[in-house]
């Protein structure tokens, strides 16, 4: 048998490669557009942390959807799927994998968004410094350290949501072949993405309640339960979802033939 | 080396090992290689090569030492009745073929004088097909 | 003789279409089995249910195990390596492999891939047909496992490939090791093969020793193989 760590390192190499990829354009665009602008004489150091605060969600996206790739080849390469390891193992370290890369990937994000802001940070036009969150509140950095911490795992959670809800349409969608014929597998296909869709419609929802709800009241108000309500049903449809997956993948759940 | 698909491989490469033999290319008391290296040489398989040397084991033309191998039989005279074998399986063949041509004793006979007397002034020698 | 392989009723079904069906199969240790069929048959649907990555109706062990985890520690398949970008170099597969099986034989690995000519520093997407079916043989038979699946290893190859791979096979499998090859192309492997297993009709049609057939028939393999069509009536 094949231990859980073992795999979880011939997993996250590739992907390890695939985040330094990002990281490395992510620069360049960075230095490119930097030097064109410095070409022009309007180079400023707050221009170049706007510019990282707002590549960095790109990137993150970007991050995302390979990660979301990753998954789902994984589970369809016969490659993997020949590895003798218990189904449940392969599932949770296939996804642990990805999360360890994004939270690389995140790590780097804030490195850049640190270094930036605190070159940048004396620069600041007076009417921009409320552009960082937090900052120019009174009891700023504890605030912002709580923001970010909830963020964050308002973030993954929604993260790890959404793989398994694109799982979840993936194996059911492939596993219907196993026993349906094909006019009645177009049939639950269509359900299975109307279900997905929904969910994400809902997830979409709590992510910018929590959103908008920390940013604009959270330093007003001290009711923090509606964000709590979300996570709590995040949670839910992750631990649903993940015992369908699992479900499905056992017993259906058949990789591509070569 | 190539084998007639329609004959059992291991009858074949008893042939082969046999023929080694008669000849001298395998010596009285001489080591056969390993029988994975012989599947090698011969492109069979290895169950194939152990069938035929069982065998020919069994018919105490080889001898199998523990641990060290298999070795062509040190008694010549075994290996003499092995080639009055072989040549009296090709006669045989070879007869019934003519005789199926309607050829008498006496035209076998001299045919084949006639046959070897020309191939011997022809080619110096070389009756090897 | 120890039966490494044992089906039992196996039946398989796609879009409710059935592929294979009443299976029975029983593989003994330390043989070499060509897997015969035409294209389509389920040849390689049945090494997929063997390993345990298709999943059917029905009883499949190997040497005494028989859930699909367990079995896929006794099984080395012949994966066509879809799974890795063709960026990646013959090098890194084979440290992935050496790192998820943990019965990999690294040794055993060199040996194969000096043999075959492999060289670690070639990228996946620069290699001939022939050399990518070298390195999956040289991956497949340095697991050391009880039972070996090859799926038409010779199909589309030129023949100094296919020498070399049979040479391969000779060379390194383990004595009590079985293998089963597929191909829908007989003569080239008959010589090496202990037995065939010929799949017709969605089902194991004929399971017999090679020596037994050449005794019993007077045929060759490819024509045996042949004529078990000839006359055939069915159409599906």
């Amino acid at each position: 048998m094949t231990k859980s760590w073992s795999l979880f390192k011939a997993f996250s190499w590739p992907r390890f490669i695939r985040m330094n990829w990002i990281v490395a354009f992510e620069l360049l665009i960075l230095v490119v557009s930097n030097i064109w602008t410095a070409f022009q004489g309007d180079f400023t150091s707050y221009a170049l942390f706007r510019q990282v605060s707002s590549l960095m969600f790109v990137m993150t996206f970007i991050g995302l959807v390979m990660l979301a790739v990753y998954n789902e080849r994984t589970v369809t390469a016969p490659t993997y799927r020949l590895i003798p390891i218990h189904e449940w193992k392969f599932y949770v370290v296939n996804v642990a994998a990805s999360l360890i890369n994004l939270l690389y990937l995140w790590a780097i994000q804030l490195i850049l968004y640190v270094l930036t802001l605190s070159v940048s940070f004396n620069h600041f036009p007076a009417q921009a410094s409320g552009l960082v969150f937090g900052i120019s509140h009174s009891d700023g950095l504890k605030n912002l350290t709580i923001f970010w911490t909830l963020m964050t795992v308002m973030g993954l959670l929604g993260i790890l949501v959404a793989w398994s809800t694109i799982s979840l349409v993936h194996y059911v969608t492939k596993s219907a072949g196993s026993f349906l014929p094909r006019f009645r597998q177009k049939f639950v296909n269509t359900i299975i993405y109307l279900v997905g869709v929904l969910i994400t419609v809902r997830l979409v929802n709590i992510l910018m309640g929590a959103i908008g709800y920390l940013s604009s009241r959270f330093f007003s108000t001290t009711e923090l339960s509606s964000v709590w309500l979300g996570a709590g049903v995040m949670v839910a449809i992750l631990i649903v979802e993940t015992a369908i997956n699992l479900g499905v993948l056992t017993k259906w759940g058949e990789p591509n033939s070569n | 080396m190539q084998f007639d698909d329609k004959v059992p491989i291991y009858l074949q490469i008893k042939r082969v090992i046999y023929q080694e033999m008669v000849t001298g290319q395998l010596k009285a008391g001489e080591q056969l290689p390993a029988v994975r290296q012989l599947a090698l040489n011969l492109t069979v398989n290895v169950n194939t090569v152990q069938r035929a040397l069982s065998e020919m084991i069994t018919e105490g033309v080889l001898t199998s030492k523990r641990g060290k191998g298999n070795f062509v039989t040190e008694d010549q005279q075994r290996i003499g009745a092995l080639k009055t074998q072989l040549v009296r399986a090709q006669l045989s063949s070879f007869y019934q073929a003519l005789r199926a041509l309607n050829l008498s004793d006496e035209e076998i006979i001299t045919s084949v004088q006639h046959y070897v007397q020309r191939r011997g002034s022809q080619d110096d020698g070389h009756v090897n097909d | 003789m120890t039966a490494m392989l044992t089906i039992k009723n196996l039946k398989y079904s796609r879009n409710q279409r059935k592929i294979l069906h009443d299976v029975q199969l029983t593989l003994d240790s330390g043989k070499i089995v060509g897997l015969l069929g035409e294209n389509g048959a389920g040849k390689t649907t049945l090494m997929r249910l063997i390993t345990g990555n298709a999943k059917g109706n029905g009883t499949i062990t190997i040497n005494g195990v028989h859930t699909p985890v367990q079995r896929k520690a006794h099984v080395s398949f012949t994966d066509h390596l879809n799974g890795f970008s063709t960026g990646q170099k013959i090098n890194q597969i084979k440290h992935f492999y050496e790192l998820v099986y943990p019965d990999f034989d690294g040794q055993r690995y060199q040996e194969l891939a000096t043999f075959l000519g492999l060289d670690g520093q070639q990228k996946l997407a620069a290699l001939s047909k022939g050399t990518r079916e070298k390195l999956i043989i040289a991956l497949t038979l340095s697991r050391q496992v009880d039972l070996y699946l090859l799926d038409e290893p010779f199909s589309g190859i030129d023949s100094m490939s296919r020498k070399k791979i049979i040479n391969s096979i000779i060379k390194w499998l383990p004595e009590t090791a079985t293998l089963v090859v597929s191909d829908h192309y007989v003569a080239e492997i008959a010589p090496i093969l202990d037995e065939i297993v010929v799949i017709k009709d969605q089902t194991v049609l004929v399971h017999r020793a090679t020596d037994d057939i050449r005794d019993a028939t007077n045929m060759d393999i490819e024509t045996y193989y042949e004529h078990l069509y000839e006359g055939g009536t069915d159409h599906d």
